[in-house]
């Protein structure tokens, strides 16, 4: 599982809880502040959507959320604890 | 457990032989049994919603209970041949309650039992005690408030708006711009005690701190001159929502620290707790603080105000004792938060 890939795949996740089209979802803005403005709801609804799709807990990992910088970073800590067999 | 935690707050009723005398299905001029209409508008008042799960015609049903001009009553209500324990699903999921919170009255003890077994935390009363519903304490509320008289309508403007947003065809943005979501910030005021401490035990998820606090100590709070308790009343173009969120600032001694904020389950995904913290932020930076705390405990309901904080660049200041309680921190050198798009924030402390 690349980066590239689980990048690819959370941009499409993202862009459907967003409703819009994924290309418009920019991967490497912040995904709060300054970038998206995902508002709680939405970023809850995102973590539960990857915990189903990959069965990791990124909130139980990563307890201060670092890694929710922007898609990029969360793909990559994503990519990481999925890893390959 | 706490009494006051095991409060109905939907009835679910039967029809054939409940609700009314008769089967519908039958043939039967069915009648609403004696005083139902005036159970009905009590429990109502009082906060409890009715809603219905009857293996019948859907509008055979309801248009009977409409020429009975009680339809209004009944939220979700869930008319056809699925089994009663699917319609109870569907009920909770529907108005967002758990299946604790629901109880059904049904004359067959078969249904009953299938409930009891299948879904058992729902609880479940043979018809025949219909008339004595008013007076068990679980259908009588700790406190009448004025929202628990329009609880019901509450839901409802709450529903409709879940229906525009399944009819919506566009981005999630744009449809929180198409509600007109307003949002009043305010001072607390003592007679908003009550419905601050129903939202407090009411609320399991936006629950920053997970801790239940009674109107005697949310009336010290407002009466403290060092503490500043806020609340969020939120309207939008399918009506009123009322007291939908609080947040609770100790001031002194500084830094200032949230030790409370929360929003009701119903009203999450609207920006009420991004237009609370935003406010407390500016505010907190406006009168020269630096930094502001927050506590916060994680459980497994409370996601989204994790989320919430981390959104607005909180990170942990210190961890208290041991049951998962922290302290957060944020900078508040970081300029002016501005509040969310969507959101119409009218402020007055």
């Amino acid at each position: 599982m690349s980066q590239s890939e689980v990048e690819e795949r959370l941009q499409m996740m993202l862009a459907e809880i967003m409703g819009v089209e994924p290309a418009t979802v920019d991967r490497s803005a912040p995904l709060f502040r300054g970038g998206l403005e995902l508002d709680s709801l939405s970023a809850v609804q995102f973590l539960a959507e990857i915990e189903k799709e990959y069965g990791i807990d990124v909130a139980e990992k990563d307890l201060s959320l670092a890694c929710m910088e922007s898609l990029a970073r969360l793909a990559a800590f994503v990519a990481k604890h999925t890893g390959g067999s | 457990m706490d009494q006051s935690n095991n409060k109905v707050k939907c009835l679910v009723w039967d029809l054939d032989n409940t609700l009314w005398e008769g089967i519908l299905l039958e043939g039967d001029r069915v009648e609403l049994k004696p005083f139902v209409p005036e159970i009905l508008h009590a429990l109502d008042r009082r906060g409890v919603l009715h809603s219905i799960a009857s293996y019948n015609i859907p509008e055979l049903a309801l248009n009977r209970l409409g020429e009975f001009g009680i339809l209004e009553y009944f939220l979700c209500p869930q008319v056809g041949y699925e089994n009663k324990p699917q319609q109870i699903l569907a009920i909770s999921r529907c108005l967002g309650l758990r299946l604790k919170d629901l109880a059904l009255i049904d004359d067959d003890p078969f249904q009953r039992e299938q409930v009891r077994q299948v879904v058992p935390d729902v609880r479940t009363y043979p018809s025949a005690e219909y008339r004595d519903l008013t007076s068990k304490p679980e259908f009588q509320p700790t406190v009448v408030t004025p929202e628990a008289a329009s609880r019901r309508s509450l839901y409802q403007s709450s529903l409709k708006r879940d229906q525009a947003e399944r009819d919506f065809v566009g981005s999630r943005l744009s449809f929180l711009i198409s509600c007109n979501l307003r949002l009043t910030i305010r001072s607390a005021r003592v007679n908003d005690v009550e419905r601050i401490a129903e939202l407090v035990w009411r609320t399991s998820q936006l629950n920053a701190t997970a801790q239940s606090y009674d109107a005697t100590q949310v009336r010290e709070w407002v009466r403290d001159p060092n503490r500043l308790v806020l609340v969020g009343v939120l309207s939008d173009r399918f009506g009123d929502h009322g007291t939908v969120g609080v947040v609770v600032v100790r001031k002194e001694p500084r830094p200032w620290l949230i030790e409370v904020l929360l929003v009701s389950c119903r009203a999450l995904g609207r920006g009420v707790g991004e237009g609370l913290l935003t406010f407390v932020l500016n505010h907190a930076r406006d009168k020269g603080e630096q930094r502001l705390l927050a506590r916060y405990r994680r459980t497994a309901a409370n996601r989204a105000v994790q989320l919430l904080y981390r959104s607005y660049e909180f990170y942990l200041y210190t961890v208290v004792g041991d049951d998962d309680s922290r302290v957060l921190e944020c900078d508040l050198g970081r300029g002016l938060w501005p509040y969310p798009s969507w959101l119409a924030v009218e402020t007055s402390l």
